[in-house]
């Protein structure tokens, strides 16, 4: 996963010819350079903040907090690191910092009886998941993972990054994040089975 | 090895276990039933996982149009760093020739002077009458503005003017001029490459002292 040979965009957005070309022009402050990083990239960028947010409100907010962040810190990128790895970084810390401030937001103004279900243990998410379809439970019971587990088996198994590229991004080492997948899969898989009845616990 | 133990291997993929990780699970499994049926559960997070972005392209768009605008709005500029010092400098180069440019021209000469009224000495026994002959002038009174030093012009070494103002420019009011014959303010505002240092001149004529004996203005 390199900046030189460019994602494939599906939509009408136009593919540059070189994502790596973009960036050193944005770097010297080519303005359009910078807009036709934003057309590649933007909707990795909107992809990974949706996994990890699950609100299109918030991804918006992501995505523009992203591009300035990217724009902002763009002379420091080094050409010979990964590009996508690099931004996705970006992307991750920026949605923290909106989870952050969702959590006390929700701490601040969620009705005291609701309050304590932030704790966000599956079997408190029971009465929803079974209103949803296989897919929709799956996907809350992915929502209900600690933060960090959350992260790491979404940059893994959703966006099919190694370890090594997840613990780059995380700012973590490979053995944490090891642990950190192995726990969020074990914590799936039990949920699965609760569900078809055949609870290990 | 324990369940909980073998679970968090069991989930893991087969590159990431050691060899002796691998051995200790498999002897696990050919023991335990609970653990072969975690193990062979599916994958863990189905593909389609929001696969699908909610966003429109006119959601895209509103949001490159924001970061644009958000850049500009924070002073940021797409200039590098390196190109600040030298627009900064052309920046005030230009600003003052044009002010310069626009500066009303003063004649190189003075005006031919009236001979100068001759002096009487009232502390003089021998003085005439204090009969008035003109103001009294005093060794402190300023020269009159005729006899002020020449206007300020930029000259070269031999001594022509560096910038002269042509004909028709001269017919043309300065916004100094225009301003000042109007006796209001003229603000001169000059930004500099840091967006929070501006340079404000506000230039005003002194308005016209009135005659003590009339009331009214000169």
């Amino acid at each position: 996963m390199t900046a030189e040979p460019l994602m494939a965009d599906e939509d009408a957005n136009p593919a540059p010819a070189g994502l790596a070309a973009a960036i050193r022009d944005a770097k010297a402050g080519d303005e359009r350079a910078f807009e036709t990083i934003m057309l590649a990239t933007e909707r990795r960028v909107a992809l990974l903040a949706w996994r990890i947010l699950g609100d299109p409100e918030e991804v918006k907010e992501a995505v523009q907090e992203t591009f300035l962040r990217l724009f902002r810190h763009l002379k420091r990128y080094d050409e010979a690191q990964d590009f996508f790895g690099w931004m996705f970084r970006i992307t991750v810390n920026v949605c923290r910092d909106l989870e952050k401030r969702r959590r006390r937001h929700r701490f601040l103004f969620a009705p005291i009886e609701t309050a304590p279900e932030r704790a966000g243990s599956m079997p408190a998410i029971d009465d929803e998941l079974v209103r949803r379809s296989e897919v929709a439970l799956l996907t809350s019971a992915i929502d209900a993972l600690p933060r960090k587990e959350r992260l790491a088996v979404i940059l893994r198994d959703v966006e099919g990054l190694s370890t090594e590229e997840v613990a780059a991004i995380l700012g973590s080492r490979p053995s944490t994040v090891r642990v950190q997948i192995s726990k969020a899969r074990v914590k799936l898989r039990e949920w699965i089975l609760s569900r078809r009845g055949g609870g290990s616990r | 090895m324990r369940c909980a133990a073998a679970k968090r291997l069991i989930v893991l993929d087969a590159g990431d276990l050691s060899p002796a990780e691998a051995g200790k699970l498999s002897s696990h499994l050919a023991t335990c039933e609970t653990c072969r049926q975690f193990a062979s559960l599916p994958a863990d997070v189905p593909p389609d996982f929001r696969a699908e972005v909610p966003l429109t392209p006119a959601d895209f768009t509103r949001i490159r149009a924001s970061v644009r605008a958000s850049v500009r709005e924070r002073g940021t500029s797409f200039l590098p760093f390196g190109l600040w010092a030298p627009a900064a400098t052309a920046a005030v180069v230009m600003a003052f020739g044009w002010f310069t440019m626009r500066s009303p021209s003063l004649p190189e000469t003075p005006p031919e002077l009236p001979p100068p009224a001759p002096r009487h000495d009232v502390r003089s026994p021998s003085s005439p009458s204090p009969s008035y002959a003109g103001p009294k002038p005093s060794p402190e009174a300023k020269p009159a503005p005729y006899e002020m030093r020449e206007p300020r012009v930029a000259r070269s070494r031999g001594g022509k003017p560096l910038v002269q103002r042509s004909a028709e420019l001269a017919a043309v009011p300065s916004p100094i001029e225009a301003a000042t014959a109007q006796a209001r303010p003229l603000l001169i505002e000059i930004h500099t490459a840091d967006p929070d240092v501006r340079i404000l001149w506000i230039a005003q004529q002194a308005p016209a002292e009135p005659n003590p004996t009339t009331g009214m203005e000169d």
